[in-house]
């Protein structure tokens, strides 16, 4: 961009000096007056630009024109083009705009006057009577403004990456028209001037009245442009889903806005982080953080502002990109999201600049409405996905569950039509296995269908745990006492601290006779100890096995729905693969922890964890859970 | 079953126990000669070693699934020809259908109908 501006200012005065060496000089110096005249009147029409903004594109048009051909019957060529050139750097100079601009203002203004003077002089003529001479200096003007707008497309097509005729065709007819309408009223002055030196005043009213008419259509047709492309921006931000995308398309549509050359949109998530996203010649990419941080800091209730970037110091200058000066703005306070619109431009502040932060902080507005609903997409899309990986885990859970009662019904219906087919044909110890087998399958299929309802139950929360002392002593032997059988004499009582807990018993039950399942179906060989403990205030029911264990990654998942953690071997115990699981919702509903630790030497200790207990003694259970524990109870049962 | 011809034989390979036993004393009361075996791994090892006339295959087995197995006789000229029935829990349609795709001579899910699956195989293996 830079390089290009410099490009054509060279250009430009390559134009000066081959023009200003072909053309005539005249020897004699103009006399200061008309000069400095013409000096001052073409700093007045650079200082009063009528914008034309048609899109992205702006055209500057001004009445240099007029002041041209009056310069041109007055003045000799030299003249006029210094002139010019004087008076477009002061406007400049006084319209406080950026040093790269002056020179090339300078430079251009140079070069397409020379371009004219030199259609003027090509004429011959310069008598303010000569029609001839009329024609000459409205072609002058035309080549003027030409050349300008010729020379102002290409940086502004460089600028946005349009194409140059798009440029061309999108300012060039208003520039046309209001310089044609420009350079007559100069011709018109010239003449009447001719006539009489006071003449000319009778123009005044008519001058006044066109400039001040174009300024204000220009400046209606701005607003509505800006309105348009507010609009525009917003309605395409409404379609806006992803966060990201959100941010992105954001800022790109806020630089187009403001023909910045780069743009930060960042929003707050949920959780208060800051996210932004930088658009600028190199295309999009996640803000640097430094840049994030500096920005968001503009989120402070103070509204939108331009920042002018030599201001700053230079760790904040350093952490953004490399601007003259920074439009920002942060969307209002109580919108439903919170965003910093910031753009940053080239080409330095100007009168706009206030227009600028107005029009960027409406976007503001509308980009918070983006950004909010961008993020309730997303939190509706999260929300689906769980809901739809719920249902598969359900489907899942639906076809394990099929599987598991099949296979112990088969055994079922398999063994009772053997009994039936084989009628009188079969020996006692056959029949007695079938009839066995029946059995036991037919009571594991019971099992699993209670398991299920359990689970079922304890998982809508339509469970709930009584709180009655519960006498743990009794408890464990009684655990022992009933599935010693089905354990094959395997099962130990340890009972190391016989005292009261209050709990609900059918559920501490049915953990332990899970538990001892478990370690039955999976500790083929060894003891299986039942036992009751309590260390620190915590009584502690455990059930140790001296299995294979549980591999490290798999001991978090074992309390899981359904994981089978070895899906063979859990077929071949018959396992439902929700034994685990209910005893750790069960343990949570009597407000117990469950966990899972090595057993020394090798095994699974699962151990139930319970707050509270107290040790029996002679007086009524009801008194015994009301009383406050004594001190001595506690230290005796550590010493147990 | 002619007199005189050997007694068809079947291999069962299932690794529940209680099928395994309830199939071994039906089909010796048909009259075939039964092996049995609970990992996919020796019921491949054992049709390809013995030849069986017929095979019950579960597809949940430890080892090598019943489908494996299924594919590997079916791809191997010596034990191509011999019948596999399918036997097994799972029973949603794709599960069919990929049993079928294996090439298996008959699909039964369980629990499955005991009268049917004799009928079945005395069909198919005396023709």
């Amino acid at each position: 961009m830079r390089r290009a501006v410099l490009l054509l200012a060279a250009g430009h005065l390559a134009v000066t000096v081959a023009v200003v060496a072909a053309v005539p000089a005249s020897r004699s110096i103009p006399a200061l007056a008309p000069l400095l005249g013409l000096v001052a009147a073409f700093a007045l029409v650079g200082l009063v630009p009528l914008h034309l903004e048609l899109r992205r594109h702006a055209c500057t048009v001004v009445l240099t024109e007029a002041v041209l051909v009056v310069g041109l019957f007055s003045l000799h060529s030299a003249a006029v083009v210094g002139a010019a050139v004087a008076g477009e750097a002061i406007a400049c100079v006084a319209a406080g705009q950026q040093r790269l601009k002056i020179l090339y203002n300078a430079a251009a203004t140079a070069g397409t006057a020379s371009l004219a003077v030199l259609v003027f002089t090509l004429s011959g003529t310069r008598g303010a009577a000569n029609p001839v001479a009329w024609l000459a200096a409205v072609a002058a003007a035309a080549v003027f403004s030409g050349a300008n707008l010729l020379s102002t497309s290409v940086i502004l097509a460089v600028a946005e990456g349009r194409r140059f005729s798009e440029v061309v065709a999108a300012s060039g007819q208003a520039a046309l028209v209001a310089s044609g309408a420009s350079a007559t009223l100069g011709l018109g002055a010239v003449v009447l001037a001719s006539a009489s030196r006071a003449a000319p005043v009778l123009l005044v009213p008519l001058i006044a009245t066109v400039v001040a008419g174009t300024r204000r259509l220009a400046l209606q047709s701005a607003e509505h442009l800006r309105f348009a492309r507010l609009y525009e921006a917003s309605s395409r931000s409404g379609r806006l889903t992803g966060f990201e995308d959100a941010l992105h398309a954001l800022a790109d549509e806020a630089r187009g806005l403001l023909t910045g050359s780069a743009a930060v949109c960042l929003a707050a998530r949920p959780d208060g982080t800051w996210v932004g996203v930088l658009v600028d010649d190199d295309g999009a990419r996640p803000a640097p953080a430094a840049a994030v941080a500096e920005l968001a800091a503009y989120d402070d209730g103070a509204g939108s502002r331009v920042i002018d970037l030599g201001r700053l110091d230079r760790r904040a200058r350093a952490a953004l990109p490399a601007a003259a000066d920074l439009v920002v703005a942060p969307a209002a306070p109580g919108s439903r999201a919170r965003v910093v619109l910031a753009v940053f431009r080239e080409i330095g502040t100007d009168s706009q600049g206030v227009v600028r932060a107005e029009v960027l902080s409406a976007f503001a507005g509308h980009a918070a409405l983006a950004v909010a609903n961008a993020l309730l997409y997303e939190e509706v899309e999260e929300a689906l996905r769980r809901q739809l990986d719920l249902n598969l885990q359900k489907s899942e859970f639906v076809a394990a569950v099929s599987h598991e009662l099949r296979t112990p019904l088969t055994s079922v219906l398999a063994s009772v039509a053997t009994v039936r087919r084989l009628r009188g044909r079969l020996d006692d110890p056959s029949l007695d296995r079938l009839f066995t087998t029946a059995l036991d399958q037919g009571e594991r299929l019971r099992r699993l269908i209670d398991e299920l309802l359990l689970v079922a139950a304890a998982e809508h929360g339509s469970m709930e745990a009584a709180a009655v002392p519960v006498e743990l002593a009794a408890l464990v032997t009684g655990v022992v006492d009933e599935l010693q059988l089905r354990s094959g004499g395997r099962l130990v009582a340890a009972v190391e601290w016989p005292g009261v807990v209050v709990s609900d018993e059918d559920k501490l039950r049915r953990i332990l006779q899970n538990l001892v399942d478990n370690a039955v179906k999976y500790a083929p060989d060894g003891p299986i100890e039942v036992a009751v403990r309590r260390h620190g205030g915590i009584v502690e029911l455990s059930v140790t096995d001296h299995g294979p264990g549980i591999a490290h990654a798999d001991q978090e998942r074992c309390f899981e729905r359904f994981v089978q953690l070895d899906q063979s071997s859990t077929r071949r115990q018959g396992g439902t693969g929700l034994g685990l699981h209910l005893c750790g919702q069960l343990a949570e509903l009597v407000q117990g922890s469950l966990t899972l630790r090595e057993t020394p030497g090798g095994g699974c200790t699962f151990v139930l964890a319970l707050a509270g207990g107290s040790l029996p003694d002679p007086a009524p259970a009801e008194e015994r859970v009301r009383a406050p524990e004594p001190l001595t109870d506690l230290v005796e049962a550590e010493h147990r | 079953m002619t007199q005189g011809s050997p007694a068809p034989r079947i291999l069962v390979a299932d690794d529940d126990p209680f099928v395994r036993d309830v199939l071994t004393l039906n089909l010796e009361a048909e009259g075939f000669l039964v092996a049995t075996c609970e990992d996919g791994e020796e019921a491949r090892d054992l049709a390809r070693a013995s030849r069986p006339d017929l095979v019950v295959l579960d597809v949940m087995m430890p080892g090598r699934d019943g489908l494996a197995v299924l594919s590997s006789l079916k791809s191997n000229p010596s034990t191509r020809d011999i019948p596999v029935v399918l036997l097994t829990a799972r029973a949603t349609d794709a599960d069919v259908w990929r049993g079928w795709q294996s090439g298996a001579d008959y699909y039964l899910t369980k629990p499955f109908d005991l009268d049917g699956l004799l009928a079945f195989i005395g069909q198919l293996v005396r023709h």
